[in-house]
């Protein structure tokens, strides 16, 4: 038998070679250089580590090739592209697998390195030789993965098949192509705060200079898992098509984990700043935040959860990332116990009313939340572990515990920028938040007056209902109404101070002021999701098989059928149900969604919804299945929905205002007009997002029979809710799958209840025939307790641990307080007043 | 110009090879795109492997030491004009009513001390500014602390003022009436046997 070989994949094996020589050189070079002072080899080893960079863009350079000259002798190749796909969708399936997804990970971190040590090489000398032998182990490791274990470049060393396998139809469209990079951004531009991080433990450099440019790469990091998530959501909501667009999907919560510390850290890093307090805590959430990116990874490439993006079982793979995640954790916190002595800070807290302990809430509140959602991520495998049995935890699980804390976090929007630093007075609290409270209770009080607005949600469990979304809009409005507050009293403080028109105050105080009132734009952004989230209480859906010309009634749409449309291109089948829809009487609008079904991908029809966007709601139309003339029509109204991709927007605008260098308010200050043209800019990019009806697609099991056996009480719908669909394509419950299989699960239970069999019976008769793994929300006994008790646990533990902690630092600072009084403060004499301080003065009066 | 060299030349190697592919293709295809890209990121790796050896066998050039030298002094502007924003958003604070007059004094304070400890690393590193003005500067202030009248007969060369203080320093360093041994002029105890010096002793 003939061997075959390919130079060009050997190439570009060879240069993943050399990229781990590389990177072994510049670590050795920069450790020894560092350890020694010799410039030299410090030198050296940078100039080694953009090389190790560059060889690795050259691989990579080396792989799109491959993809874009459809080589099929190369596995990853044909497994991943064919020749009809688009030129775009080709570069794309770089990431599409798991042996490339790698590549493209440490092909970023590498990049983002070079860029780091770049920027960075002359202002923190002694940090950047730790810094690069930190950021280029962790590239080290990946090389390794992809060299020895995920191999890209392997060839079929026998005969090569003529066509490729093409990219999975799921992954072929624009949000795929854009959302895994910004994730992925996120995800590894983590690792540079966390090489400074270490880098100034190691060096014992752990003054405030580290924190100012770790602070700046978290803001990048958390704006790109931010941007990463809010893709993934659009994803999911166009083009998934069950009508959502967060699932609580182990991969999505793998993003959101590392985005919930490094929120924590932007704000309690600012307590650092300001009180010199946390020095650890924050230097913990950098590792932490770190840890999270990698488990993130780990528990996409590992298959160790199961979700619709992960790439399946690999155990081997599994064991490689637990020892390295579990090295990392030992080395970094055992740098930080070595560290101690001096990172003890003088944590001193003077009430407990105050901007500190605001933020102390919001670390808590935020690290809670992580740590539930790692936990009932895990669960599952867990379970496995012990009781050997999957038991997975649903949405709803989810739903019912992080709405109550999202609201916390939402209230605590509004209170932490108001609050005074170190002792809020009653004078303090009454000035800043009267007016604010007000606009929250008239909000809530508002729209509690009309009944169809008091939708009740369960909350913790299903015994407890309250009005969630009506709780999360008064809080919205109190929120919107303290931001709006702090802009006009501060445009006017800046107005007394410059004698100028209260719109060029309002851009002055933002220009000097950016990281602050850019903060205030994300509050903002944030309460504008949380209302789009709210909307998600008032979602209405219905569905039914119709023949020509029948309709839908639903929320004062109608909808009505009229016809089948077919249309064939190079790479797919397309049937779309021509709708139309009314809206009072009148023509409203013609929609069309559909199926695709795309060559070699005949199995997994992909579904295309079509959405007509609108502020207030989103008309969202599924083609769940068609036979000869009929079709299987869901209509879901989304009310409110846009609000949280506007939000992103606003969060995007922002990020810039607090990133962008002063420069730029340079010139926006000389030609005002920029500001305009910003705005104007916005507005276009938020009616693109809105005007565009969207075609969407998403991969679901065809139904074969028409009679989709649907929930017809609310008891059903319910029960439907609670159990899991395990047909094995899927991992949606029952209620919204629409997969071939939960139609006939649907049926058996309608049986059992029509046989007169009460819910918790229902229940007891699938984990007895099935498996509790068909729960959503695992049964309250034995080790399932555990689901609970841990994220519980935690909680309650961690509010413990922060009581004592501020109780202790509380009584520290009134010993302080005591001993100044006691011995009477030193003011500062009038001759150590020296020129310096005038000339300071000066500056600072030149700054306006 | 020297430094343009090397990436024009990579630039036009690659581009070379893009119009060779297009020859032979026909037309230029992504692939052929790919192709050029491919070549500057080997041409990268070789000028990057070029400087890491380079590096390694030669000290960095003078030119480069004050270049490296100038972008610190960057740096300690920037990081003047960070922490000065820092007092003026504490001021603000302050007018906005969310920190009290104290607090406002403290804190305010450190942010200040730090940017005269900036300000104060920016002078000597601007290079004009010689270490003896600024001992005399000090010098100066501390007698001026002490109210001595030596201040006016200030000698007008540097190198007699360092020795001038030096003396005076001498002079007045207490010693301890106990163990009599010298101690620093502004000694509370005495560092041999803990002696408390009274008011009197310390002025002497």
């Amino acid at each position: 038998m003939l061997l075959h070989s390919n130079p060009i994949a050997t190439l570009g094996q060879a240069g993943l070679l050399l990229t781990l020589v590389l990177a072994a050189y510049t670590i050795s070079a920069c450790v020894a250089g560092a350890r020694r002072g010799s410039k030299r080899l410090i030198r050296s080893g940078l100039y080694a580590s953009f090389a190790t960079t560059a060889m690795l863009t050259f691989s990579s350079g080396v792989m799109w090739f491959l993809l874009l000259s459809n080589d099929y002798s190369v596995k990853y190749v044909q497994r991943h592209s064919d020749a009809t796909m688009p030129w775009y969708y080709k570069l794309t399936a770089f990431w599409g697998g798991l042996d490339g997804s790698i590549m493209w990970w440490v092909l970023l971190l590498a990049l983002f390195a070079s860029v780091a040590i770049w920027v960075n090489r002359e202002r923190h000398k002694e940090l950047i030789p730790y810094v690069t032998a930190i950021l280029y182990t962790v590239v080290a490791f990946f090389v390794m993965l992809i060299i020895f274990e995920k191999r890209p470049f392997d060839i079929f060393l026998t005969e090569a098949p003529k066509i490729g396998k093409g990219l999975n139809p799921l992954l072929q469209n624009p949000y795929m192509a854009t959302h895994p990079p910004s994730l992925y951004l996120g995800f590894v531009s983590a690792t540079v705060p966390f090489a400074f991080g270490l880098a100034a433990l190691i060096t014992g450099n752990l003054d405030d200079s580290w924190v100012t440019s770790t602070r700046r790469w978290v803001l990048i990091s958390w704006y790109f898992l931010a941007q990463g998530l809010i893709l993934g959501s659009l994803w999911a909501y166009e083009e998934l098509g069950w009508g959502g667009y967060w699932g609580w999907d182990p991969v999505e919560n793998a993003g959101f984990l590392p985005w919930l510390t490094s929120t924590a850290f932007l704000h309690s890093i600012m307590v650092q700043e300001r009180r010199g307090m946390l020095k650890v805590w924050n230097v913990c959430l950098v590792i932490v935040t770190f840890l999270l990116t990698i488990i993130g990874t780990f528990m996409t490439r590992s298959g160790i959860v199961q979700s619709v993006h992960a790439f399946g079982q690999d155990n081997e793979l599994a064991v490689i990332f637990l020892i390295f995640i579990g090295i990392v954790a030992i080395f970094s916190f055992g740098l930080v116990i070595y560290r101690l002595p001096l990172l003890r800070s003088r944590n001193e807290l003077d009430s407990w009313v105050s901007r500190e302990f605001a933020f102390l809430v919001n670390n808590w509140i935020l690290l809670s939340a992580a740590f539930f959602i790692l936990i009932a991520v895990l669960f599952p495998t867990l379970s496995e572990a012990v009781v050997h049995e999957r038991i997975t935890v649903g949405p709803p699980f989810f739903d019912k515990w992080m709405a109550p804390v999202g609201l916390v976090l939402l209230f605590l929007t509004g209170v932490g920028p108001l609050i005074a630093w170190r002792k809020a007075s009653i004078e303090n609290l009454k000035q800043q938040f009267l007016f604010p409270s007000l606009a929250g209770l008239v909000t809530g009080g508002v729209l509690a007056m009309f009944p169809n607005m008091r939708v009740e949600s369960p909350m913790f469990n299903d015994h407890i209902h309250l009005p969630l979304a009506i709780i999360c809009f008064g809080l919205c409005g109190f929120v919107l109404a303290t931001i709006g507050q702090e802009f006009y009293r501060g445009t006017r403080v800046r107005q007394s101070h410059t004698k100028l028109d209260f719109f060029t105050s309002l851009i002055g105080l933002v220009a000097r002021g950016k990281r602050r009132y850019g903060g205030y734009l994300v509050h903002v952004a944030i309460v504008l999701m949380f209302v789009g989230f709210a909307g998600n209480a008032y979602k209405q859906e219905s569905e039914a098989t119709l023949e020509k010309g029948q309709s839908i009634t639903l929320g004062g749409y109608t909808v009505r059928y009229d016809g089948i449309e077919h249309e064939v291109d190079a790479q797919k089948d397309m049937t779309a149900a021509a709708m139309t829809v009314f809206k009072g009487g009148k023509e409203f609008a013609k929609m069309a969604p559909a199926k695709w079904i795309y060559r070699g991908h005949e199995d997994e029809p992909t579904t295309e919804v079509d959405i007509h966007k609108m502020p207030k709601e989103d008309l969202y139309l599924i083609l769940n299945g068609t036979d000869g003339n009929l079709a299987n029509i869901k209509v879901v109204i989304n009310p409110l929905v846009n609000w949280i991709w506007i939000g992103f927007l606003l969060l995007a605008l922002g990020t810039a205002i607090a990133f962008m260098p002063d420069r730029a308010y340079q010139l926006a200050g000389s030609a005002a007009k920029g500001g305009g043209k910003a705005a104007a800019t916005a507005i276009i990019l938020c009616l693109c997002l809105l005007g565009g009806v969207a075609h969407a697609q998403g991969h679901m099991p065809q139904a074969k029979d028409m009679d989709l056996h649907q929930a017809r009480s609310s008891t059903e719908k319910k029960l439907f809710e609670d159990i899991r669909c395990r047909c094995g394509t899927c991992t949606d419950v029952l209620s919204s799958c629409n997969c071939g299989s939960a139609p006939g699960y649907r049926a058996e239970i309608q049986k059992l209840l029509d046989a007169g069999q009460t819910p918790d019976q229902v229940i007891q008769y699938i984990v007895s025939h099935y498996g509790e793994e068909w729960l959503v929300v695992p049964l309250d006994k034995g080790f399932n307790r555990l689901a609970w008790v841990l994220p519980l646990g935690a909680l309650f533990g961690a509010a413990g641990l922060l009581t004592v902690f501020a109780r202790k630092w509380t009584r520290r600072g009134i010993d302080t307080r005591r001993a100044v009084a006691a011995v009477g403060v030193d003011a500062p004499s009038a001759t150590e007043k020296d020129d310096y301080e005038a000339r300071l003065d000066d500056a600072l009066d030149d700054l306006d | 110009m020297k430094r343009l060299l090397y990436p024009l030349a990579s630039v036009v190697v690659a581009a070379a090879v893009g119009v060779y592919a297009w020859m032979s293709l026909g037309r230029m295809t992504a692939s052929a795109i790919f192709l050029v890209l491919t070549t500057l990121a080997l041409s990268w790796v070789l000028w990057m492997l070029f400087r890491t050896a380079h590096a390694l066998a030669k000290e960095p050039a003078a030119g480069e030491v004050e270049r490296a030298s100038g972008k610190r002094k960057k740096e300690l502007e920037r990081e003047k004009q960070a922490l000065m924003k820092a007092l003026k958003e504490i001021e603000f604070d302050h007018e906005m009513g969310k920190l009290s007059d104290a607090d406002y004094q403290e804190i305010g304070g450190n942010y200040r001390a730090r940017a005269v400890r900036v300000m104060r690393q920016l002078d000597l590193s601007a290079g004009d500014v010689d270490y003896r003005v600024l001992v005399e500067r000090d010098v100066k202030s501390r007698l001026e602390a002490r109210g001595a009248q030596k201040a006016e007969a200030a000698p007008a060369s540097k190198l007699e003022a360092k020795a001038e203080t030096s003396l005076a320093t001498k002079m007045e360093r207490p010693s301890c009436p106990t163990c009599a041994t010298e101690n620093d002029p502004d000694a509370v105890f005495c560092k041999k046997c803990g002696h408390r010096f009274d008011a009197a002793e310390a002025a002497r």
